[in-house]
């Protein structure tokens, strides 16, 4: 089976002063190609833990004892598990290495939407540079190409490209081959989003995609342009990178503005304009939701997205989720503590307890069928709409610092056996992909 | 646009706190009664008839029979006019705006100097500082940065001039300028530059290379001193403030959008974490100006700080007050000036 | 009646620059009750006026107007609602002199605090660092002079036990505990001068679902065994429904809807209810419905009922305002009928109930309204369109306030749909 990213054993450990904190303690998931994986857990269960290790975003007091994140036949976290004994200074400069390592993947095909839309943005930026600042870094050539296509284009080429769109009803295949055929690549794009607009007339839409030539660019952004475009990097001479910049930026702008409005932002040309503090929560989570996706990543981490923000708003960025896996082909890893926000958009889902996958099957199973105690007793511990009787698990979540020998649920499960305080229950399979680790499932 | 309408606003709220600062520098003479005014306006060198002319038209020009808040108007409508009274100190008598005008420049080049010592310096320490935390760089600035701040500025000045002036002797520590170059210069008398009073400056606009490049190194020390007292302040702070940025979450947003390092730290971090540091500096320019009463004294360097320092020895109430108005001047120009500043660096400020 | 509001009303004034700035109108003309041992849910989004309409209740904060009457017979408060509706200010005021809390001072209001108690949402700071969980549970009983220190220490104790934590929790200091076991405190202290009235703001917000489960239970418990009339403000519409006997939901500072808990889960009558109600993850009855838009700005709420510009039900008469219709207006001139306004014309709203259309002619303006009247649902607000000065005249019908009507047993719904003509 091929994955779009596999975790392998990993543990975690945070090093504060009141002690080791075990957070991840032998954690296995595997994310398959266009999938949505959730996963759940109490608080301290090591969501977000894992999240952060995925993306090499670990604090500096955290140790990686063991284990591996695949991706794309790569271990990401090698440097930091290469570490043997654990110590800030040490860990810095690896964490310092994991970053230059990484900066290339991260935001391109691998990205992370956070918890917080509050204050996940950076506040004295405007929204539109935070998003293009991801274009700029990963994909400059994209950027290039789309100027370049503008200032190519004459106006019988719009013309033409109308006519293909109009003949062929905004089919995209018809739209790119027309595209190359006459070295315009990057305007497809941007004329399709125009066509595929609803809120103005066709006669608008006309002009627009018309308009889309015959721009003039002074001659040296053109060659720096072009040499982008052939696939050099942005050049380092300090006036002529900065000249270079400044038009990259505006047009990253111009397809944040593209991009927001297929995400619903209403009045997108004047959101990018705007700071993170003039907008409300729904709309901040929207813009870093795009900033995750607009490179087409083909793992996308989402931590509690919808967790700070209201139902009605909850209800819209769910909506979104579920719209985004349909058109885009990322993989995601959708985090949460609430079951049922989870069973609205995942296709698996993973449960996570004590910093370890406890469970893990299609969501039907183990929404409906769960096999493991702990899930069985989360799903009764949530209230429904129906008002049916709930009942709380009994006791505390253990101690990270020392936490029990054995089966870490043991302490609170009222089947607990005696192997259940010696062993470490395997992960046993229960059914087609549904696995549960838990000795009651084992030996049947 | 809001940011003019923003200054303007803020400009109208400095009225008050101007009539304030008037009045209570008005107060102050008048607490005394007439006879301190009168010390104050007259020039002390007249006496017998001449002094009881002076006496009979000034109690006129400053309606000294009337009560006390006309008094108040015509006494601003006189310091608007640019009368501030007299000094006389062994270093200058005259006019306090002329002293004003000959101190001035000098307190404000090394002053700025300093500012710029500590721009340059302060910044990339304390950006450094928190960027490689807990490294040996991070130390060796937290301990050094710590010893300055619990030092007092003049045991500063005298381990500077000490080690660098009596020892190395690679810096010279008293004056302006060495005398002898300057003996004879037609543009400097009595220790005065013209045409800015800035002597580096005036140098430099006469072609006098080597007073001007003698100017720069009697500015060093005086400048170091007072730079090096603020500098461990704003370092602290920066290194704090840029911790706490770096834990942020947009922060973590920046690497997770494979923001390189570099640009995390100084396209993301360091401008949110200059804002507090922007608040501090008003703090700053008050610590420059008492500062720069002990450096000046220190170093025989002839600025408001120098002249203040004669005149509280000389019971120059002239002077003193004249001080007091400068410098209160300044510092309510300068958090004026940062407020705007700041609300230009953040756009989170409603103007 | 255990407490009752009356057109309870509460504008925070903004303060800044050098002019005020408007107030925001958080709570406006919203009636409520709670009786002895109700559970009575408060619903609706972040911003909505919850918390603010707990805090009326209890007399933390003054109202702008109308009254929070406490422990009222039900005899006197019909009569009141009598006189009301007849506008007899007289017979209310001699009701609401002896029983509105406002009024209250000294000693009566003493004794009224160690009756009502509030509980917090995050149970990190709502709870003194530096005092001992016993010293925490003690303080209202002592300061309300209910008991003394040593009868408050002992009954600390048996608090503890009702609230499921062991005795030697007395002597722990808040950041020993875990977020259940510190709203458990919470709660313990809360209920310790045996209040008969309590209001819940958000009380397992912070918590996760299996100590947010324990906390549920036991604040069941204790209501069946102390009485208490118990409202719980949540924006977790599973939890209202879980514990609630009566449901009120609030939107833009109004109570939307009211009424008992099963008939509003189960046939949500009020448009936002509907919404919000769908937009519960995992409800599966009926579709979904997706508002679309934010919550309004209540320092100048819309007018005529302040959700016309999200409803889905919207019709003609609800607050359409010439600034709204304006702006949809011009959007699709600008838009989807480009070329259809001039350049440099505007579309200008004059005064509420009219709108000038620069340099177009009326007969083009109506047949775009009439395409888009399906669609766009403020143009319904427009009844006709006349050649004016320089341009169309676009006139808008006058709105209506939603009133609140009762609709079926017990309920009242504030929508003009429901209205009875
Ligand atoms: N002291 C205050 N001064 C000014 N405005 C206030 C004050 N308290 C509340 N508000 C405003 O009143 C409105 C209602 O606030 P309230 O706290 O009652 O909402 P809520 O429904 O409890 O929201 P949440 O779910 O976020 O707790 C909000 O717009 C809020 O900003
Ligand atoms: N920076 C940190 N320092 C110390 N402990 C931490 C840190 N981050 C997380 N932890 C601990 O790791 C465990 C797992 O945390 P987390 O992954 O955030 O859980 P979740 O996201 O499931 O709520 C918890 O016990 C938490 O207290
Ligand atoms: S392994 Fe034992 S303790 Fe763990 S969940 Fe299963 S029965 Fe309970
Ligand atoms: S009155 Fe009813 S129909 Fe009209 S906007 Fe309000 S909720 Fe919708
Ligand atoms: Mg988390
Ligand atoms: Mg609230």
């Amino acid at each position: 089976m091929e994955y779009a990213l596999s975790v392998k054993d990993l543990r975690v450990s945070f090093y504060t002063r009141r002690g080791v904190f075990k957070a991840l303690n032998g954690v296995n998931l595997e994310l398959r190609r266009g999938e949505v994986l959730g996963v759940a857990g109490e608080s301290g269960s090591g969501k977000s833990t894992t999240g952060l290790a995925i993306m090499g975003l670990l604090p500096r007091n955290a140790k990686v004892s063991s284990g591996s994140v695949l991706f794309d036949g790569r271990d990401l976290l090698a440097p930091l598990t290469s570490i043997r004994k654990f110590s800030t200074g040490r860990n810095e400069s690896a964490i310092r290495k994991l970053h230059r390592e990484l900066a290339p993947i991260r935001g391109k095909r691998i990205s992370m939407v956070f918890q917080e839309p509050m204050t996940s943005l950076n506040p004295v930026l405007q929204v539109g540079y935070q998003i293009a600042e991801t274009l700029v870094i990963h994909n400059p050539s994209l950027l290039a190409s789309r100027k370049l296509a503008r200032v190519r284009a004459t106006r019988e080429d719009t013309t033409a490209l109308l006519k293909v769109i109009k003949e062929n009803e905004g089919s995209e295949t018809a739209v790119r081959e027309f595209v190359e055929s006459r070295h315009l690549k990057g305007l497809e794009e941007q004329a399709l989003f125009i066509w595929r607009r609803n809120d103005i007339n066709e006669l608008r839409k006309e002009r627009l995609i018309l308009d889309l030539c015959c721009e003039k660019v002074g001659s040296t952004t053109k060659r720096l342009l072009e040499s982008l475009e052939g696939g050099m990097g942005i050049t380092k001479a300090p006036v002529l990178s900065r000249l270079l910049r400044r038009v990259l930026f505006k047009e990253g702008y111009r397809k944040a503005v593209e991009f927001l409005s297929t995400l619903g932002v209403p009045n997108p040309e004047k959101v990018v304009q705007m700071y993170p503090h003039e907008l409300s929560g729904g709309m901040r989570q929207r813009i870093v939701i795009a900033i995750a996706l607009i490179n087409n990543p083909d793992v996308v981490i989402m931590d509690e997205p919808t967790s700070a923000v209201d139902v009605t708003v909850q209800a819209q960025i769910l909506e979104l989720v579920k719209d985004l896996k349909r058109r885009v082909n990322s993989s995601f890893i959708f985090i949460s503590h609430d079951l049922s926000v989870l069973g609205e958009v995942s296709d698996r889902i993973a449960i996570m307890y004590g910093g370890r996958v406890v469970e893990v099957g299609p969501k039907e199973i183990v929404l409906k069928a769960p096999r493991h105690p702990y899930t069985t007793m989360l799903i009764n511990a949530i209230p429904t709409l129906d008002g049916r009787e709930i009942r709380g698990i009994e006791g505390e979540a253990p101690d990270m610092r020392n936490p029990p020998p054995g089966c870490i649920f043991n302490n609170r499960c009222p089947f607990a056996m005696d192997k259940c305080r010696k062993e470490e229950p395997p992960s046993y399979k229960v059914s087609e992909d549904h696995y549960v680790a838990c000795f009651l499932q084992g030996g049947k | 646009m809001r940011l003019w309408i923003y200054i303007a606003r803020r400009l109208l709220i400095l009225i008050p706190t101007l009539v304030g600062l008037t009045f209570i520098v008005f107060a102050l003479t008048h607490a005394g009664g007439n006879n301190l005014i009168l010390a104050e306006y007259i020039n002390p060198r007249l006496s017998g008839p001449a002094r009881e002319e002076a006496v009979a038209k000034l109690t006129a020009e400053l309606h000294l029979n009337q009560p006390i808040y006309v008094q108040y108007f015509y006494w601003l409508a006189e310091v608007l006019k640019g009368n501030w009274g007299y000094t006389n100190t062994p270093i200058f008598s005259g006019s306090v705006t002329q002293a004003i005008a000959l101190f001035m420049p000098n307190t404000l080049s090394i002053s700025l100097f300093a500012a710029l010592l500590i721009w340059v310096i302060g910044i990339p320490l304390g950006v450094f500082s928190a960027v490689n935390r807990d490294s040996v760089g991070d130390n060796a600035v937290r301990v050094t940065s710590f010893g300055l701040y619990s030092m007092p500025i003049y045991l500063i000045a005298v381990a500077l001039i000490l080690a660098l002036g009596v020892y190395l002797k690679v810096l010279p520590f008293a004056g302006v300028v060495n005398p002898l170059l300057v003996s004879n210069v037609p543009w400097y008398h009595n220790g005065i530059s013209y045409p800015t009073h800035i002597l580096l400056i005036d140098a430099i606009i006469h072609g006098d290379w080597v007073v001007a490049g003698n100017a720069f190194l009697h500015m060093i020390l005086p400048s170091l001193t007072l730079a090096l007292g603020v500098l461990a302040g704003v370092i602290r702070i920066l290194r704090a403030s840029m911790l706490e940025v770096l834990d942020q979450d947009y922060i973590k947003l920046a690497r997770a959008k494979g923001v390189p390092e570099r640009a995390v730290y100084n396209l993301h971090a360091r401008r949110n974490a200059i804002l507090p540091t922007v608040t501090f500096f008003g703090y700053t320019v008050a610590g420059l100006l008492g500062g720069a009463v002990v450096v000046e004294e220190v170093f025989n360097y002839p600025g408001i700080g120098y002249w203040t320092t004669q005149a509280l020895l000389n019971n120059d109430v002239g002077g003193i007050l004249g001080s007091t108005l400068v410098f209160g001047l300044i510092l309510i120009f300068t958090s004026l000036i940062l407020d705007i500043v700041y609300a230009f660096l953040d756009p989170r400020i409603k103007y | 009646m255990l407490i009752a509001a009356r057109n309870l009303t509460k504008f925070f004034e903004l303060r800044g620059g050098l002019t005020g700035k408007g107030a925001v109108q958080a709570v406006s003309d919203v009636d409520v009750e709670v009786r002895e041992g109700e559970i009575v849910g408060v619903v609706g989004e972040s911003g909505s006026g919850k918390s603010t309409l707990g805090r009326l209740l209890l007399g933390l904060i003054a109202p702008t107007s109308g009254e929070v009457l406490f422990d009222i017979p039900e005899e006197l408060l019909q009569k009141y609602d009598e006189a009301r509706s007849a506008n007899d200010k007289k017979t209310m005021e001699e009701i609401a002199s002896k029983y509105s809390i406002t009024r209250k001072s000294g000693r009566e209001l003493r004794a009224l605090r160690r009756r009502m108690n509030m509980m917090f949402q995050d149970p990190y700071s709502s709870l003194n660092p530096r005092w001992r969980v016993e010293d925490i549970i003690m303080e209202p009983m002592v300061s309300t002079g209910y008991l003394t220190g040593n009868e408050a220490r002992k009954r600390v104790r048996e608090l503890l036990e009702e609230v499921g934590l062991p005795r030697e929790f007395a002597y722990r200091y808040p950041h020993e505990l875990s977020g259940g076991q510190r709203q458990r405190v919470a709660l313990a202290r809360s209920i310790s001068t045996l209040p008969s009235f309590l209001v819940l703001d958000e009380p397992t917000s912070a918590l996760d679902v299996s100590a947010q489960a324990q906390i549920l239970q036991l604040l069941k418990r204790i209501r069946e065994r102390f009485r208490i009339g118990l409202l719980l403000i949540t924006h977790n519409i599973a939890v209202v429904s879980y514990m609630s006997d009566r449901i009120y939901v609030m939107y833009a500072g109004k109570v939307v809807e009211g009424g008992p808990k099963t008939s509003i889960i189960s046939k949500p009558q009020h448009p936002y209810t509907v919404a919000l109600i769908s937009a519960v993850p995992g409800n599966s009855r009926g579709p979904r419905v997706i508002l679309r838009g934010e919550p309004p700005n209540l320092v100048d709420p819309p007018k005529g009922c302040h959700f016309h510009p999200r409803c889905p039900m919207v019709m003609d008469n609800c607050g359409w305002t010439a600034k709204e219709v304006a702006e949809e207006l011009e959007f699709l001139l600008r838009g989807r009928y480009y070329g259809m306004l001039k350049e440099g014309s505007k579309v200008v709203p004059q005064g509420e109930l009219e709108i000038l259309v620069e340099g177009a002619k009326a007969e083009e303006v109506r047949k775009v309204i009439e395409e888009e009247k399906e669609e766009v649902k403020s143009l319904r607000s427009i009844y006709e369109v006349r050649e004016g000065n320089g341009g169309a005249l676009v006139k808008l019908m006058r709105y209506d306030i939603p009133g609140m009507y009762r609709t079926d047993e017990g309920r009242e719904v504030s929508c003009l749909i429901y209205r009875k003509t």
